[in-house]
């Protein structure tokens, strides 16, 4: 019961970051607000499948998915809007 | 003998990864994985570092988990107080260049990371100490005030140790 | 629980909306980045209600592939095309 609140909790932030990338005409912003809100929608919605499942092999493989993604998330959005700025890509002042 | 130590729990971490990928538990299972992670280590010192792997990953699995539950935190703080931006739409992010005072190449590594992890900002570039960061709400420029923001917590928690 | 999928496809259909009408390349990254971890979440989700472990070998393979993919995309465009 509690694992599903969790799950639930997880996909409404989730989708504030879905609506994030569609409120703001600014690319930086976008970029700042969509993945990061995403990233805790992510944590949350692994935690509440981790709590619903108990301790065995799945949920310690599932685990191992979050540490590694969480090491890999900062990288790519690090990388992207490093690509953007280094082509020298100039947000409207809006 | 500190050495003897670092070499022991990056072997206990690997088997551990072994294990999960095998999802079953039985002694043949974790002899095979302590032979395969000695292998690893050692061609990994051969091809691939072309030194010692102590050199140049220093870490500590407890102080990890530590400041991996530290930083937990500190990302659901942060993400929690970006919601009103995305409800009311009004925003105008700007460049900010902060400096540190770390020394180890790893120190940075990982405090830049820890940076683009923690919502609302996102590090750009890495020069030496300096630092590019894009900041969703900049309210000074000036580099040090803007470090103390951004910064404080995290790189105070570093120092400790890793 | 067959809501949770259903709600996670809807979103991942409104995230790669923003792949087709994106306005620069780097917004068409950025889908791709969030269409990526939503069907991570999905293929976890899908995992636990069939409880079969094997789908989570995909979703760690997935996980990398799509790593070193917008890596290489990103580099090619900062370099401007060349090596």
């Amino acid at each position: 019961m509690i694992g599903t609140i969790i799950i639930y909790l997880g996909l409404a932030f989730v989708f504030i970051g879905v609506i994030g990338i569609y409120r703001f005409k600014n690319f930086y912003t976008r970029a700042l607000v969509a993945s990061k809100v995403d990233t805790v929608g992510y944590i949350t919605l692994i935690i509440g499948i981790i709590v619903k499942s108990g301790l065995n092999a799945f949920s310690l493989k599932v685990l191992l998915i979050l540490s590694i993604s969480l090491l890999i998330n900062p990288l790519v959005t690090h990388s992207v809007v490093r690509s953007a700025k280094i082509s020298g890509y100039k947000s409207g002042k809006e | 003998m500190k050495k003897y130590l670092y070499y022991f729990q990056l072997v206990i971490l690997l088997t551990t990864v072994w294990l999960i990928l095998f999802e079953t538990f039985n002694v043949f299972l974790i002899i095979i994985g302590i032979f395969i992670s000695l292998a690893i280590i050692y061609f990994s010192e051969k091809y691939l570092v072309d030194d010692r792997l102590y050199a140049f990953y220093p870490f500590n699995v407890f102080k990890l988990l530590r400041y991996a539950f530290f930083l937990l935190i500190e990302i659901y703080k942060s993400g929690l107080s970006i919601i009103p931006y995305i409800i009311t739409g009004k925003a105008n992010p700007g460049f900010v260049d902060i400096y540190t005072d770390l020394e180890k190449n790893i120190d940075i590594v990982v405090l830049a990371n820890s940076i683009t992890l923690t919502p609302g900002t996102i590090t750009v570039d890495v020069q030496g100490h300096l630092l590019t960061v894009l900041w969703i709400n900049p309210t000074t420029t000036q580099p040090t005030m803007a470090g103390i923001r951004i910064k404080g917590k995290l790189e105070k928690r570093i120092k400790e140790g890793l | 629980m067959t809501a949770v999928v259903t709600i996670l496809v809807i979103l991942t259909i409104l995230s790669a909306l923003r792949i087709l009408i994106g306005p620069s390349l780097w917004d068409r990254m950025l889908g791709l980045n969030l269409v990526t971890s939503k069907l991570i979440m999905l293929i976890i989700v899908i995992a636990f209600l069939q409880n079969q472990t094997f789908f989570l070998d995909l979703a760690l393979v997935y996980a990398l592939l799509s790593f070193v993919g917008i890596i290489f995309i990103a580099l090619y465009i900062q370099r401007k095309g060349r090596f």
